[in-house]
């Protein structure tokens, strides 16, 4: 009995090492394919390419769509920034989605805005819009006072609203670069089939902000948002910006995301029952034009950069991780139809079940890989040398993994700028496979389980504003 | 069986991880020794900074024997260095400093090196010694710089154009005027900041101009809203009046800014019946500023007009005062439309302010 419950053990947990393995050298190959992509891309889009491409009359004006929430901290200044941004020709559309507080009058005030009528095509379905108001000092800013109907509801406003070809979401809160615009539309002018594009997300914590802009990038002091700067390099420099390279990207971040509007008002605009509709709309996008057979391409762009405040306690992040595992999985069930379909091509044969195993079995698989290692190792009923490999597989490797990508950072972008940082930067690597990344899988499993309890809701994001006190 | 299997896949796993972090090891100290060599060239210069920037300073302030020490112990090879040093105080303070850094970059044989740079293949050459004639306010690279205006290189432009709003001469305001079509957003303002840095000195030039291309009025009167002056005041009158709706428009905005005198103010009341939206728009917007309560039944009946027209109108009214504030209310109190919700949101923010 006992010998069999041993063999049982042993199988299952050669399957944990062999996820392990596998995710492992998935990243070590996304890292290698990246750092040629980072390199090719560094080398073609010089400021003097990018320059040629500005002065070029084919360039797509842009709508900029910030959907706001009780931002009456951050609205006025996050605004300004915008406002600035380095682009030939481009609009701000607010969309204040029924706040509570003051942040209407608050823009009313600070940007002389003035009521207007609301006279234009609505093509995809919202909550009431109740006023629009236009400034008379710039006539790049409109505001949609709407009755509340979460981000995507406000998103879809917004892309109503817009005048323009291109539309970019994002959050009230983040910190766009002034050339981020710039380097985001220039995959729509290399190939008019670009349906989105999406840019890298670091972490603001730690900088020093000013005027909207960040003037010093520093590292956060906080360990839980400094894991997060390493995680976010992981996540954007390995894993997108190979997916981007075989047409597989699945999400662009609702931080700061560029998107066709015709394209997105085809697929009927942003889904607001799903909490990750970022990746829904992307997964939509996919699937369409691969139905309708047309030729597309959805890109990630590593160079543009959007600044966002990472949560600093762990109940937040929690919250988040849990948000963002049941928007995985959500989106994975809608689109059942893609998994492992090759029809959908490389979103089909791998993204789909990419997601499937390591995004969203993900946690399960690695959670009960750690327990059941654990118990069986401590009653005997497993040899040590599959507790030593599963350290090694999941967090020497994993270690590695995470090194990897902060190298491909210093030899790529280089954007922190002391040698502390880099060393700090390595150290964390190593750091936050010790603990950090065990927590975020156990959040995520949290979420994975609300999802099959299929349980709705928001997390909770208090902000602190960017301002120095 | 699976225990052996398990033992060799471990024996084959810790090498490739030993191998694999002895390499990333490697690397890292790399690209730690990259930074590092960065950093002791930052502080070499840094050292260099501490050692001259006193004696340059000094011979700022005029000190001439300062002068002559610093010629005699910069050597050639940290003429960059010193340029930087020459040139930062003129970022921020004008005036005497101006001649004397420009004495002093003649000195220490930088003028010379610059005014070959303006012609220099490197377009980063070009694009700094352009910003460095402009702050030594260098009269005689205004030709060149003007030349500059066409380069091939944006910021090789740029730099020519704030070179030639702070040199001021006034023979660079038309080449300035004819850049103003550039489709660039950022580029048109950033001429319209170096025309501002004219001052009101560039009035006649800019009227001149305007006269003598009636297809530029638009583009003149713009830049006049910023620095024009009273006399401006006739000649923009004047082009109230044009054919072209456009230079009707910018006439008015700047005669908002320059400030309307009777004649004009009769001229504005006239203007709130333009054919054009934005015309009305813009004289409402100029009556807004002479602050006199006549204008306000004038105003009023622009409240339901097209939205522009309206807010302006909205705008200018709660600014004159009681008469005003009593047009607003009565259109509050005529019931719903445009004006009504214009009128209640001035005089709510009038009464929050």
């Amino acid at each position: 009995m006992r010998a069999w419950i041993s063999q049982g053990l042993m199988v299952f947990d050669l399957g944990v090492l062999a996820y392990f393995l596998v995710i492992n050298s998935l990243y070590l190959v996304f890292s290698a394919v990246a750092f040629f992509a980072l390199v090719q891309h560094r080398r073609r889009w010089t400021s003097r390419a990018l320059e040629v491409v500005m002065r070029s009359p084919a360039t797509p004006a842009i709508s900029v769509i910030a959907p706001a929430y009780n931002e009456e901290a951050t609205i006025e200044q996050s605004l300004r920034s915008l406002l600035l941004l380095n682009y030939p020709q481009f609009e701000v559309v607010v969309v204040n989605d029924g706040s509570k507080d003051k942040t209407i009058e608050k823009m009313v005030a600070a940007f002389g805005l003035m009521r207007a009528p609301v006279a234009y095509q609505q093509p995809l379905e919202t909550k009431g819009v109740q006023a629009l108001y236009r400034s008379l000092d710039n006539p790049d800013l409109v505001v949609i006072d709407k009755a509340n109907g979460g981000k995507a509801d406000a998103i879809n406003a917004g892309i109503n609203a817009a005048r323009y070809p291109l539309v970019c979401v994002i959050d009230a809160d983040s910190i766009l670069e002034p050339e981020a615009l710039m380097r985001a539309s220039l995959p729509f002018v290399e190939n008019p089939n670009t349906l989105a594009t999406g840019g890298i997300i670091r972490i603001v914590n730690g900088c020093t902000v000013e005027a909207g802009q960040v003037t010093t990038i520093d590292m956060p002091t906080s360990w839980l948002a400094r894991f997060q700067v390493v995680e976010y390099l992981r996540a954007f420099l390995s894993g997108r910006v190979f997916m981007s390279a075989a047409n597989a990207l699945l999400i662009i971040s609702g931080a700061f995301g560029l998107f066709r509007r015709d394209a997105v008002i085809e697929v009927g605009g942003f889904r607001h029952d799903t909490i990750g509709e970022d990746m829904e709309i992307v997964a939509r996008l996919h699937r369409r034009w691969r139905d309708t057979n047309r030729p597309y391409r959805v890109v990630f762009q590593p160079d543009p950069v959007c600044w966002t405040e990472a949560p600093e306690t762990r109940k937040i992040l929690a919250s988040q991780r849990n948000r963002w595992q049941r928007g995985t999985c959500q989106v994975l069930s809608y689109h059942m139809a893609m998994m492992g379909n090759p029809k959908y091509g490389s979103v089909g044969w791998f993204a789909m079940p990419y997601f499937l195993i390591f995004e969203a079995a993900g946690p399960l698989i690695e959670v009960s890989g750690y327990v059941v290692t654990l118990l069986a190792v401590m009653f005997g009923l497993l040899d040590v040398v599959f507790a030593e490999l599963l350290f090694l597989a999941a967090v020497v490797f994993g270690a590695m993994i995470s090194i990897t990508s902060v190298l491909l950072e210093e030899m790529s972008f280089r954007r922190y700028p002391k040698v502390r940082h880099l060393l700090l930067l390595a150290a964390l690597g190593v750091i936050e496979n010790f603990g950090y990344r065990q927590l975020t899988t156990y959040w995520r499993l949290t979420g994975v389980i609300d999802f099959l309890r299929k349980k709705q809701g928001w997390g909770v994001m208090t902000r602190k504003g960017f301002a120095k006190p | 069986m699976l225990l052996s299997f398990a033992e060799a896949f471990r024996n084959a796993l810790l090498p490739f991880i030993m191998g694999g972090s002895a390499v990333l090891l490697l690397l890292l100290a790399l690209l730690v020794s990259q930074r590092l060599v960065r950093a002791a060239v930052e502080a070499r210069r840094r050292s260099l900074v501490a050692r001259y920037a006193p004696i340059i300073a000094s011979a700022l302030d005029g000190d001439a024997a300062a002068t002559a020490a610093a010629a005699a112990i910069i050597p050639v090879r940290h003429r960059a260095l010193a340029a930087s040093l020459v040139l930062a105080p003129l970022h921020v303070v004008r005036g005497g400093h101006n001649t004397r850094a420009a004495a002093l970059a003649e000195r220490l044989q930088l003028t010379h090196g610059w005014h070959t740079d303006l012609r220099s293949r490197r377009w980063w050459h070009r694009s700094e010694a352009a910003l460095a004639l402009g702050l030594l306010r260098d009269q005689a690279a205004v030709p060149v710089l003007i030349g500059l205006l066409d380069d091939e290189h944006d910021q090789v432009r740029a730099a020519a154009i704030d070179a030639l709003g702070q040199i001021g001469d006034p023979s660079a305001i038309a080449p300035l005027l004819a850049r103003m079509n550039d489709p660039v957003r950022h580029e048109r303002a950033r001429l319209v900041q170096s025309l501002r840095a004219f001052g009101e000195g560039a009035t006649s030039a800019l009227l001149e101009h305007g006269a003598a291309h009636p297809g530029d009025r638009a583009l003149v009167a713009t830049i006049l809203s910023f620095v024009g002056g009273a006399a401006a005041r006739a000649p923009l009158l004047q082009w109230a009046g044009a054919d072209d709706p456009e230079t009707r428009a910018a006439a008015w905005r700047a005669l908002a800014s320059v400030g309307l005198d009777e004649r004009a103010f009769y001229h504005a009341l006239k203007g709130l019946g333009d054919d054009h939206a934005a015309v009305r728009a813009a004289a409402a917007r100029a009556l807004a500023r002479t602050g006199r309560r006549d204008a306000s039944p004038h105003l009023a009946g622009h409240l339901d007009d097209e939205w522009e027209v309206a807010a302006q109108s909205a705008r200018a009214l709660i600014k004159l005062g009681d008469d005003g504030r009593a047009a607003l209310a009565a259109r509050v109190q005529q019931g719903p439309g445009l004006g009504h919700d214009l009128a209640q949101q001035v005089l709510w923010e009038g009464g929050h302010r």
